[in-house]
């Protein structure tokens, strides 16, 4: 089987090729640990808060906070249409003593400034009626009313419109990095690998056989899939198990996006490969293919973006890996909530496989 | 006789430069055939145009009774690239056992023809060393030895001598011989014009033109000179006389 011969001959090369297994391997961990360390802290960034029918003592309290900026909100609607339309991190409602607090928590470094003020502005505001309770007290000796008065305080109900959490900026970016990592390092390596054969004439010499040309793009497919799934594993499994962070979805789930993430990353830097001269070549393609994915792949917020920018966003694959190990990851989606993604990145794959096997013509016209 | 290698009126540019100027030229089976020519002659391209590597301006190239370009004629060429495609992180053995399960070898076959072919080319010692230790010479006599491989009826030799020393190369050209005698036909490129002197039919290539085809005696006494060498200078002389006028 000659598919069986060529994947054995990539793997035995892959397998001596020692510095690119470890850079494959150890510099995802390398740079997500270097992440996680970074963004660990969150920034000195300001939140932008809504407050509906909140006790004027408690607004003015929080307005004392510097990284709040409270927008009052006059209609009633839902808590989700107006973090939508004024851009909120947070809504706060009231209703008697109970404040109701939901957080849109996508990104979770301005949930952590919201929640660290409310809780510091409550409190406060807690201890001051407990002062006045019990000056009552000391005044008109009625104990049981001052009890009920301090009882009385304020308790906050959260909410969150994304996954309940009270995470850091790195964990809301790992479900990209992970599949960002995987998507890179495939194109990469599997683009050099043929185009190294293109340029040491084996790949002319390999069509002089009676090999078939989706011969050869199949084993390239198994052979370079099989390194994703090694990747993806060690990847996702470090990121989970070592750098804690928590998975609300199926681990295989997880996989299974990856490798056909790792597909199209395969195909795209087969096909791209056809177009570069040499291994230089091939890296200058990077600033090109690959940087503006990262981009659109979700570490920015693109809702906010004109619809020119949504609909180039659309076109990259990384766009729709990366949303669905987000709904996988943090939210907990099963393969219903994700596979539109997965059909759009399979279609790509499926796509660039046929260019590839088509354009092997060039070299051999049958 | 039956034809093996048919080119009619095959054409092909590079931008300006015609490489291969309607060449016609019919091999037949059993042929052992040197071709020669100055660099940038045009041999490897015309190579490629019989295996059904190149697009064609014109013409047609029929190999072994099929139209090229047909991936199934290629099972039953044994081709030798100018340059040598090796896998150089793999052993000589491993790039020997991949191309020939590449040319649908089974394994029993495969170990019995490395056996074979490595100590023709005299590289059976070898073997478990990788390619890229190898010597500019080893590698070429692993590439000989990988077309040798499939024992196929039509052998197509891009410079199979370049860079091996004497001894070796009279060894190749005896083993060449031999396959010869077997009936197998055989195109050979190469500079080294003394070697050329027992081919069966020497082709000329100047220009994209064939500009000289007879045997190589026949050639010298046409030339009246007594070695290929000097048959290639005064036919490249009245050539390029010629196409100046």
């Amino acid at each position: 089987m000659r598919i069986i011969a060529i994947f054995k001959r990539i793997m035995t090369e892959l397998r001596r090729d020692k510095r690119t297994l470890a850079i494959v391997f150890v510099a995802p961990l390398l740079i997500l640990t270097l992440l996680f360390a970074i963004l660990q802290n969150s920034s000195s960034v300001t939140a932008r808060l809504g407050v509906y029918q909140v006790d004027q003592t408690i607004v003015n309290q929080l307005k004392k906070n510097d990284n709040l900026h409270l927008v009052s909100l006059k209609e009633r609607k839902s808590a989700k249409e107006s973090l939508m339309q004024y851009n909120l991190s947070a809504v706060i409602t009231q209703k008697e003593n109970q404040l109701t607090v939901t957080y849109q928590n996508a990104d979770t470094s301005l949930t952590g400034i919201v929640k660290a003020d409310l809780t510091k502005t409550v409190s406060g505001e807690q201890m001051s009626k407990l002062k006045s309770a019990l000056a009552k007290v000391t005044k008109r000796t009625k104990p049981g009313r001052a009890i009920s008065e301090i009882n009385s305080g304020m308790t906050i109900n959260e909410n969150y419109i994304y996954r309940k959490s009270n995470s850091s900026l790195f964990i809301s970016i790992a479900p990209v990095m992970v599949g960002f990592f995987v998507f890179f390092f495939v194109f990469l390596i599997s683009g050099i690998s043929l185009l190294h054969e293109r340029t040491t004439g084996t790949l002319n010499r390999l069509l002089i056989s009676p090999v078939k040309r989706y011969e050869i793009v199949s084993a390239y497919t198994l052979a370079y899939g099989t390194l994703a799934v090694l990747q993806t594993v060690i990847i996702v499994s470090y990121v989970f198990f070592v750098l804690g962070v928590q998975n609300q979805g199926s681990f295989v789930l997880v996989l299974i996006i990856n490798i056909i993430l790792a597909l199209v990353a395969l195909s795209l830097g087969l096909l791209v490969s056809t177009f570069a001269a040499s291994e230089f070549q091939m890296i200058q393609f990077i600033p090109l293919l690959v940087v503006p994915q990262i981009f659109f792949s979700g570490i920015f917020n693109i809702s906010g973006m004109n619809q020119i920018w949504q609909g180039v966003a659309k076109i990259m694959p990384l766009y729709y890996g990366d949303d669905a190990l987000t709904n996988v990851i943090k939210k907990g989606a099963s393969i219903s909530g994700v596979w539109l993604d997965l059909v759009v990145l399979i279609g790509f794959a499926i796509i660039l496989l046929v260019l590839n096997i088509v354009g092997l013509k060039r070299y051999r016209r049958v | 006789m039956e034809k093996v290698i048919e080119l009619k009126n095959v054409d092909k540019h590079f931008g300006t430069n015609h490489v291969l100027n309607k060449i016609s030229l019919t091999i037949n089976s059993g042929q052992l055939v040197g071709l020669i020519g100055p660099s940038g002659a045009g041999k490897s391209t015309l190579i490629a145009a019989m295996l059904g590597m190149l697009r064609l301006d014109g013409g047609q190239v029929r190999l072994l009774n099929s139209d090229m370009p047909n991936r199934s004629a290629l099972q039953n060429i044994g081709y030798m690239a100018q340059n040598d495609a090796l896998y150089g992180n793999l052993t000589g053995l491993e790039n020997l056992s991949f191309f020939g399960k590449l040319m649908g070898l089974s394994r029993s076959v495969l170990t019995d023809k490395i056996h074979l072919v490595s100590q023709t080319v005299d590289l059976q010692d070898h073997l478990d060393l990788r390619v890229n230790q190898y010597s500019g010479g080893m590698k070429r006599r692993l590439s000989l030895a990988i077309a040798l491989l499939s024992d196929a009826p039509l052998l197509i030799l891009d410079e199979p001598t370049v860079g091996i020393d004497p001894e070796l190369r009279i060894k190749i050209w005896q083993e060449l011989d031999k396959l010869h005698q077997q009936g197998k036909t055989v195109l050979i490129t190469t500079h080294v014009m003394s070697e050329i002197e027992t081919v069966d039919r020497l082709l000329m290539l100047r220009d994209g033109h064939i500009i000289a085809d007879n045997t190589p005696t026949f050639l010298e006494k046409q030339y009246q000179v007594t070695n290929i060498e000097s048959v290639f200078i005064k036919a490249g002389e009245r050539y390029e006389n010629n196409s100046h006028i």
